[in-house]
């Protein structure tokens, strides 16, 4: 009896983990594909599958430099607008969730009930008086408007205030402040380095959510040298290149790698993140 | 100093402490200068534009009351729009919360005990990382007419006898936009779901052992209700998210063919950048989107906010 | 004290924003300072233009000329938000798609108040000068060129499966669409289904909708030509016979066909030969091409040069488009060196007396094309066209010549469609 339901245990376990190989390859096997591709010539793509790389790597790149596909720029262009928003949505998310955790005062609850409100709330939903303002302002093709608004980023504070909750303890502050030290100063030598863990989970998802960013470069920036990366590769559906598959393919496979290195390094982080937070990217 | 400060009586450094409530003010203030400034006005612009008749060349309107938002209601493109993001939802998060939920139910299973799962958690989670701009232009590649790998793979096991051009067709246009979201979220909403299974108390699958029920009887009558809230979270937030769903099929077909992946975000951004360039249209349509998102918004901050206080 | 630090904290605001206002040197600038002329353009033929004529014979202009370049299909999207903003450029060109928009939006400067403009453009084509006129009847854009549009062929393909060569002849067999029709049939059989007549619906399309008599939209009424509907028609016939390739236009196989002998010929304007027949078709196919009217007098593209009403540089500004427009020396020699119609009467019956071009086996298109310019009408063109030539083609077009729609859900579609982008214009729905 025991016996029959172990080996029906084995069986099914076998079947789950044949199950779970098929999603692994849906999940590994179209970028597989799109990184082989791109080591291709056109011909060879457009007469059949294979999944062992080929040598016309270096023409492809030539074809796709050729065509305007900068992606050098696409890259520090995405970085330094992921990278500043980031970091200002970590500082000044710290610095709020702080404010909101320690300090007792009148519009502390109205406040905080906005900010949980606003979690749900997408960017995306104000975008036609966002970019009409932004028009009347002259910001058109600024990165302003897509750094500064990190700053105001409500999830973020919500997390970070859930993490400083369970950290916090008027003990850790109190001696500071009865030396005197300001309570700006307390904040950034006592209170940040503490939110570390909490800053380094909600920075993966701040960058990645900013570098994927689509919609409102889209609607900002018109200057081709300031495209990021995600509007680039948008230029790979258009004419240009139409008939070279393998460097269209490359273009893609540039525009994935440094999301995919992030993720080799970083995927115990974000699964504990998203685990953590039920985070929404 | 710090001898010193020992000598201050405790009750001037009560006074002190308290006195730095007002701090509460300073430390919140950026956060909402930035959100006054980036959101709040920008929203009520909206809805500023969303009453007038801005279009074209003209930078300013004349107030026209509820016109844009009757207008509408009878627009069978904003119509179709409406219904078309919510098919593309509901198609893609069925079998997403189907999978994710089975896919939780073999994480958490005891008796299992499955090996490898932080890999497998990683691999289903990976291509929700990965730019959706970039994944649109993946699989516009994958199913290119004639000769895309997806077709040279069908053709060669027999399942098409000539190349199918997938983006002429509706229904498989729109299949193809809503595999891509499931793809993209089942990873996601499936490592919530397991977590929230696991935060379900010890105690009560304890019993059940001790009752004998089988791990699928304790899955449907435990787990399967106590689940319901964080069900109730990742169906609203994936709804939320689907409401706002642009850049696959923008970047797929933008919209096309014959409208049938066109959502309401490709229409608000093709109102207000194409064609008449109709501003206020797009804002009008963006209010709509906005108190639907509200409503939702206000379940899920009502579900927070119980849960974090409960916490608390 | 606190309040400096917290001074400070928000500095790291401003500082951001200050990093990332730096990088915009040198990014699109619409203000280049007062001595600074700038133009936007969606062609590098500007840029040639200035270069290498305008500013060898100027070479002392006190101000700098700075030529900005689009993608043509992002062109209006950056210029759009700016209009009436006084942020425009200078100088804007604008391509015959969608220059009635800016030409009719009274954003424009009227081009007649400089007395260079106004004399020179005297002999400009008609044609050219109406896409440039407001419909108050001020000249506000001007052109270098004229772009009537005709049919090349294949002479060793005409030769071999129609049995006539010469163009008067292939232009007697394909002078109405009937004729255009029936020869395709005829290379099909005789080719026994190796050649098409044409490559795609952009041989048909441009053809047809240039010959109507009125644009897609009057009196803020949509207006389908019995021409649009003859060229559904013609579209699906060609394809359910087999009579074209139905390649997607400007796309690989489109130009493959230049140079292979799978397509005996297509329809395309003066620019398309220097800038698309010649360059694909290169050695293989050069010399055995040859130029005819078709069955349809039409023109297609075309850029015209217009300055802003903001611009605080209309002299200035005037002076290069003076220069550019309507300068005969340079007309001349921009004709002589590119082979282009230029817009200028004068000029294009100097140069066309006795040219003869090697690609076309010797053929004097230039006269050729000079004598289609009279016929031209240019009163179909509307600030509409870029749009609604993308719904006609979205909506309807491709759609009934797949033969995957009706005609009237085609029509219907496509109605639709416009009211959907322009809901003031009455699309004539039930």
């Amino acid at each position: 009896m025991m016996n029959t339901n172990e080996s029906k245990q084995k069986k099914q376990r076998i079947l789950i983990y044949i199950f779970f190989g098929l999603l692994t390859l849906l999940s590994v096997l179209p970028f597989w594909i799109v990184i082989v591709n791109s080591t291709r010539t056109a011909e060879q793509i457009q007469q059949g599958l294979s999944l062992i790389p080929g040598r016309n790597f270096f023409n492809n790149w030539q074809i796709l430099r050729d065509g305007g596909f900068n992606i050098f720029q696409g890259y520090w262009n995405s970085f330094f607008i992921a990278f500043s928003s980031t970091a200002l949505s970590m500082y000044f998310s710290s610095l709020t969730a702080y404010g909101l955790t320690v300090y007792d005062f009148k519009l502390k609850r109205p406040a905080y009930l906005l900010i949980m409100f606003m979690i749900m709330l997408p960017p995306q939903v104000n975008i036609i008086g966002f970019y009409r303002f932004m028009v009347d302002l002259g910001l058109l093709n600024s990165y302003i408007p897509l750094i500064v608004p990190a700053a105001a980023s409500a999830p973020t504070v919500f997390f970070m205030k859930q993490y400083l909750q369970t950290i916090y303890h008027p003990a850790l502050v109190d001696s500071a402040r009865i030396d005197g030290a300001s309570e700006l100063k307390i904040f950034h030598s006592i209170i940040l380095p503490l939110m570390k863990p909490a800053i380094a989970t909600m920075s993966i998802f701040g960058f990645v959510q900013s570098w994927n960013n689509f919609l409102m470069p889209l609607m900002l920036i018109n200057d081709r040298s300031r495209f990021t990366l995600p509007m680039l590769v948008q230029l790979l559906t258009t004419d240009t290149y139409t008939t070279q598959y393998g460097s269209l393919y490359l273009g893609i496979s540039l525009s994935i790698i440094p999301l995919i290195l992030i993720y080799l390094f970083l995927s115990k982080h974000i699964i504990g993140g998203v685990t953590a937070g039920g985070v929404k990217m | 100093m710090e001898s010193t400060s020992e000598t201050v009586p405790k009750k001037k450094k009560l006074a002190k402490i308290k006195n730095t409530n007002k701090f509460g003010y300073y430390f919140i203030l950026p956060f909402f200068l930035v959100f006054a400034a980036f959101n709040l006005y920008p929203t009520l612009y909206t809805l500023y534009l969303a009453f007038v008749d801005i279009s074209g060349f003209n930078l300013e309107g004349n107030f026209i009351g509820m016109q844009n938002f009757s207008y509408l209601l009878t627009n069978n493109l904003f119509l179709q729009a409406s219904y078309n993001t919510l098919l593309l939802w509901v198609v893609n998060f069925i079998p997403q919360i189907g999978l994710a939920l089975l896919l939780a139910y073999w994480f958490t299973n005891y008796q299992l005990k499955l090996k490898g799962q932080g890999f497998f958690k990683s691999v289903f989670y990976f291509p929700n990382i990965i730019t959706a701009a970039s994944v649109a232009v993946i699989f516009f590649t994958l199913f290119d007419y004639p000769r895309g790998p997806i077709n040279l793979i069908l053709m060669e096991v027999g399942v098409l006898e000539a190349p199918f051009d997938f983006f002429r067709s509706a229904f498989a246009t729109r299949s193809i936009v809503a595999f891509i979201q499931f793809w993209m979220w089942y990873g996601q909403t499936s490592i919530v779901l397991t977590a929230g299974i696991l935060s379900i108390d010890k105690s009560l699958y304890e019993a059940a052992v001790i009752d004998g029920a089988t791990a699928w009887q304790t899955f449907r009558r435990i787990t399967l209700p106590l689940l319901k809230p964080i069900t109730l979270y990742v169906l609203i937030t994936s709804l939320v998210g689907g409401l706002q769903m642009f850049d696959i099929p923008r970047l797929l077909t933008d919209g096309g063919p014959n409208n049938s992946v066109e959502t309401l975000m490709t229409y608000i951004f093709r109102q207000a950048i194409e064609g008449g360039r109709n501003v206020s249209i797009a804002a009008a349509a963006s209010v709509y989107l906005l108190i639907l998102t509200i409503i939702l918004s206000a379940v899920i901050f009502f579900f927070i906010r119980d849960k974090s206080e409960r916490e608390a | 004290m606190i309040k400096k630090k917290f001074g400070m904290t928000l500095g790291i605001l401003s500082t951001l924003a200050l990093l990332s206002s730096c990088g915009n040197e040198g990014a699109v600038g619409t203000d280049g300072g007062d001595d600074t002329l700038v133009v936007w353009s969606f062609t590098d033929e500007i840029e040639q233009i200035i270069e290498e004529y305008y500013l060898e014979d100027y070479d002392d202009l006190a101000y700098d000329i700075d030529i900005v370049q689009f993608p043509t299909e992002e062109f209006e999207r950056i210029l759009d938000p700016l209009i009436g903003t006084g942020d425009e450029p200078d100088v804007i060109l604008m391509e015959q798609n969608f220059a009635k928009k800016y030409v009719d939006s009274g954003y424009l400067a009227d081009l007649e108040q400089f007395e260079g403009l106004r004399e020179g453009s005297e002999e400009t084509y008609d044609y050219v000068k109406e896409v440039g006129t407001h419909e108050d009847g001020t000249l506000v854009a001007n052109a270098w060129q004229a772009a009537p549009g005709a049919f090349f062929y294949r002479y060793s393909l005409a030769e071999e499966y129609l049995g006539v060569s010469e163009p008067e002849e292939v232009q007697e067999l394909m002078s109405d669409w009937d004729g255009f029709v029936e020869t395709a049939r005829v290379i099909r059989e005789e080719s026994d289904g190796d050649v098409y007549m044409i490559a795609s619906v952009d041989d048909l399309r441009f053809a047809f909708l240039g010959g109507r008599e009125q644009g897609w939209v009057v009196d803020d009424e949509l207006v389908i030509d019995d021409l649009a509907y003859d060229l559904l028609d013609t579209a699906l016939t060609m394809n359910e016979e087999g009579l074209m390739l139905d390649a997607p236009a400007s796309g690989a196989a489109y130009f493959a066909g230049m140079s292979n002998d799978e397509i005996f010929g297509y329809s395309l304007p003066t620019w398309g030969l220097n800038f698309w027949l010649e360059p694909n078709g290169g050695e293989a196919t050069a010399g055995d091409w040859r130029m005819t009217q078709g069955p349809s007098t039409y023109f297609r593209g075309g850029t015209w040069i217009g300055i802003a009403d903001s611009s605080e540089m209309k002299e200035e500004a005037a002076h290069l488009i003076e220069y550019a427009t309507t300068s005969q020396d340079f007309l001349e020699r921009w004709a002589n060196d590119t082979g282009d119609i230029v817009s200028n009467e004068e000029v294009v019956e100097e140069v066309s007396g006795d040219y003869s071009n090697d690609f076309l086996g010797g053929q004097n298109h230039y006269a050729a094309f000079a004598d289609m310019i009279d016929d031209i009408e240019a009163g179909f063109v509307t600030e509409f066209d870029q749009t609604i030539n993308d719904l006609f083609m979205d909506h309807a077009l491709t759609p009934y010549s797949k033969g995957e729609v009706d005609l009237d859900t085609a029509i219907q579609n496509f109605r639709q469609s416009v009211a959907n982008l322009f809901p003031y214009i009455e699309v004539g729905l039930d």
